[in-house]
């Protein structure tokens, strides 16, 4: 490879070319070497020289002392002048061993070499290039020259590492048959007792594992026992993620028509740890949130005036539901059904309550619900049952407020009995203006409690109004109060609930026959009629007490003395 | 038919399972031999005698397995019976019988309705009446 052709093959930095003379001594670096006579030179080159020469301090600021200085500081420093003087001298025998001639061949010699050993170089970091290029292109392109990139393409050198195998093959074949069977006979025997290990262990597990599956078993079959129902709950949450089915229990209201949101599902849970006895984990639904404290029930205070005159007492149905003789687990789901079954109750109560407000029904804080009768005052509570006191002293209505409790609880399940049936009713073709109307009912729990509650009110009202103004007692010979008049007969066993009450007072006073009639639904229609022997005298309606007091005294005055002249 | 549809898989998911660990076990046995076999041969047969017996372990994992499908579908598949349901077994005698038991149960709903409507309605009385407010 000629020199030219290295160049132009590897491109060669001409800047590293041009500068290799520099690592030279500083004499040779003169192109034309110290020989040439400097006075010869032209003087712009050699006023540099000599500045050159002179080094750091320039003739800008020469004088005298400082002449005289370095002067000095060449005397006190005779070494370096020594060295100097040696250096001359060394090259001086140079210069006398060689002659000119040489020395110019040795010179270019060694600038021949430094050339070639460059070359190398950069040509072996090509390769090396070339070759980490195969494995590492990034690492191989950025060192490698332009020329060999544009030329040959990257990662086309690659090498292989290559061992002989003949040293194996050799041993192996040297082994004899009685030989390869010991060596057999080991592993197996090795590989057998670590199966054996293997099912030794697993037979422990296996059978721990039948019996927690068996007692697991058996609690299902006494919660069976209790008729609950159980279900294949595919959901799986919680810790117990991803294991897909687990068996569940329904000890919600859902499939017996009730609409609450919460259908009232707890999954039946192997606790591992406790030799695979059951426990049950309450589903949470949405709204629900963990803080929620379950345990409340709906209890019921009823007040005269502003004294406490009534209370129902939950507490012994609740106690006396922690004390069952039952497992645990049918325990806490007894539990869980009954306090669901309150939660739902004060639910559909405050649903309706909102919805009862021209019946002076309130709710105070969420957890309360006040329906005023001006004298008599209910206030239904949710109270949590840590908050109801173990003893408490008798009050004389104590049985009206666990009755009004009582019935409560048996209007929620008639409204679930009568969702229900309205599932079981084949569906009917709906036009389109029905479809609309579909907003939810609000229950009916506490409408026909209120109803009636006001109706007897006024029936007790007017019969004082009736005393008042006819002046006589009341007695069977002259006055009959009949109830419930429209009422049909009926197979509904909550007819009466879901009717307006109509009643009717007859009075008999001298010759005339007073009929009131009382139909209340959320307002009290007064109907009062008035006869004599002959005819009816006035038929007219009200919806104010003291109109009817008015019309009745008057009447009465008015008919009765004129019936009594004539 | 259903009852079939269902417990046939699980049969032949027994039987499969039984067939395939007695197998196993001879499969085992005979590796275990060390007769006229090359080194490599004897190597590989170590390892499969364990993957073997990983084999029975899981297939006997799978038979743990199929005694709680069974167990769960055995008590999923129970419907308890009510205390006041009336037995099955009368059903071959004919329809005669079921209508006159219908026309029992009726009247028999019929009372307990009565005696309810009765029991609400005095309910009701008592808790919105006048007279216990007076007294």
């Amino acid at each position: 490879m000629s020199k030219s052709e290295t160049h132009h093959l590897l491109n060669l930095n001409p800047v590293l070319i041009k500068d290799a003379h520099k690592a030279l001594p500083e004499k040779f670096q003169q192109p034309d070497g110290p020989f040439k006579d400097q006075s010869n030179l032209p003087l712009s080159q050699l006023i540099p020289l000599i500045i050159n020469q002179r080094g750091q301090g320039s003739f800008l600021n020469i004088s005298e002392e400082s002449l005289q200085k370095e002067i000095d500081s060449f005397k006190i420093s005779p070494d370096t002048t020594n060295q100097q003087t040696q250096l001359e001298q060394d090259i001086e025998f140079d210069d006398n061993s060689d002659t000119y001639e040489q020395f110019i061949q040795k010179r270019e010699d060694i600038i021949k070499y430094i050339k070639a050993s460059l070359n190398e170089s950069s040509l072996s970091l090509d390769f090396v290039s070339l070759l980490i290029s195969c494995v590492r292109p990034a690492a191989g392109t950025s060192s490698i020259s332009p020329h060999l990139k544009t030329n040959i393409k990257i990662g086309s050198l690659s090498s292989d590492r290559l061992v002989s195998q003949d040293a194996h093959e050799n041993q192996q074949a040297d082994l004899s048959n009685e030989e390869v069977g010991v060596i057999a006979r080991g592993w197996k025997l090795e590989s057998l007792e670590k199966s054996i290990d293997k099912l030794d262990s697993f037979k422990r597990k296996l059978s721990s594992q039948v019996r927690v599956d068996g007692s697991y078993c058996n609690d299902l079959i006494k919660i069976l026992d209790k008729k609950e129902v159980l279900i294949n709950y595919g959901g799986g949450s919680g810790s117990n993620k991803g294991t897909g089915k687990e068996i569940a229990v329904k000890f919600g209201f859902g499939d017996s028509g009730s609409s609450y949101f919460d259908k009232g599902i707890g999954s039946l849970k192997k606790d591992v740890n406790n030799n695979g006895s059951i426990f049950f984990d309450k589903i949470k639904f949405r709204q629900q949130n963990e803080q929620r404290n379950t345990e409340k029930i709906v209890s019921i205070k009823l007040y005269h005036d502003t004294e406490l005159v009534g209370e129902s007492n939950l507490k012994d149905k609740v106690t006396k539901l922690m004390n069952t003789d039952a497992i645990k687990v049918v325990k806490d789901i007894m539990k869980a059904r009954f306090f669901l079954f309150e939660e739902e109750l004060f639910y559909q109560l405050l649903k309706e309550a909102t919805t009862l407000v021209s019946l002076q029904v309130s709710v105070k804080d969420s957890n309360q619900i006040v329906i005023d009768f001006h004298d008599e005052r209910i206030e239904i509570e949710f109270t949590s049952v840590e908050d109801i006191p173990a003893q408490r002293k008798p009050l004389k209505l104590d049985k009206k407020a666990n009755e009004i409790s009582s019935f409560l609880r048996i209007m929620l399940c008639c409204e679930h009995k009568r969702n229900l049936d309205k599932r079981n009713i084949p569906p009917v073709a709906l036009s389109s203006n029905m479809a609309r109307n579909n907003t939810p009912k609000t229950s009916n729990i506490l409408k026909p409690l209120i109803n009636h509650t006001k109706h007897n009110k006024i029936i007790q009202q007017l019969m004082d109004i009736l005393i008042s103004v006819s002046g006589t007692q009341l007695s069977a010979q002259n006055f009959t109060l009949e109830k419930y008049l429209d009422e049909k007969a009926s197979n509904d066993p909550f007819a009466r609930c879901f009717k307006t009450p109509f009643s009717r007072l007859t009075l008999l006073h001298l010759n005339l026959k007073v009929i009131v009639e009382i139909a209340s639904s959320l307002y009290s229609t007064i109907t009062v009629k008035l006869y004599n022997d002959k005819e009816m005298l006035l038929d007219s309606r009200f919806n104010d007490l003291n109109e009817v007091e008015d019309c009745l005294s008057w009447c009465l005055n008015y008919f009765g003395k004129n019936t009594n002249k004539t | 038919m259903s009852l079939q549809k269902k417990t046939s898989p699980l049969l032949s998911k027994l039987d499969n399972n039984i067939e395939n660990i007695l197998t196993k076990i001879q499969d085992i046995l005979n590796l275990s031999t060390i007769t006229e076999k090359s080194l490599e041969l004897q190597t590989i047969e170590t390892l499969q005698i364990e993957s073997n017996t990983w084999t029975i372990i899981r297939l006997v994992d799978e038979l743990l397995g199929l005694t709680r499908t069974l167990k769960e579908n055995w008590i999923l598949g129970y419907v308890p019976v009510s205390n006041g349901a009336r037995d099955g077994s009368g059903g071959d005698d004919g329809e005669t019988d079921d209508v006159v038991v219908n026309e029992e149960v009726d009247e028999e709903e019929d009372r307990k309705n009565m005696e309810l409507q009765f029991k609400i309605n005095r309910l009701i009385q008592d808790i919105t009446g006048l007279v216990d407010s007076n007294e």
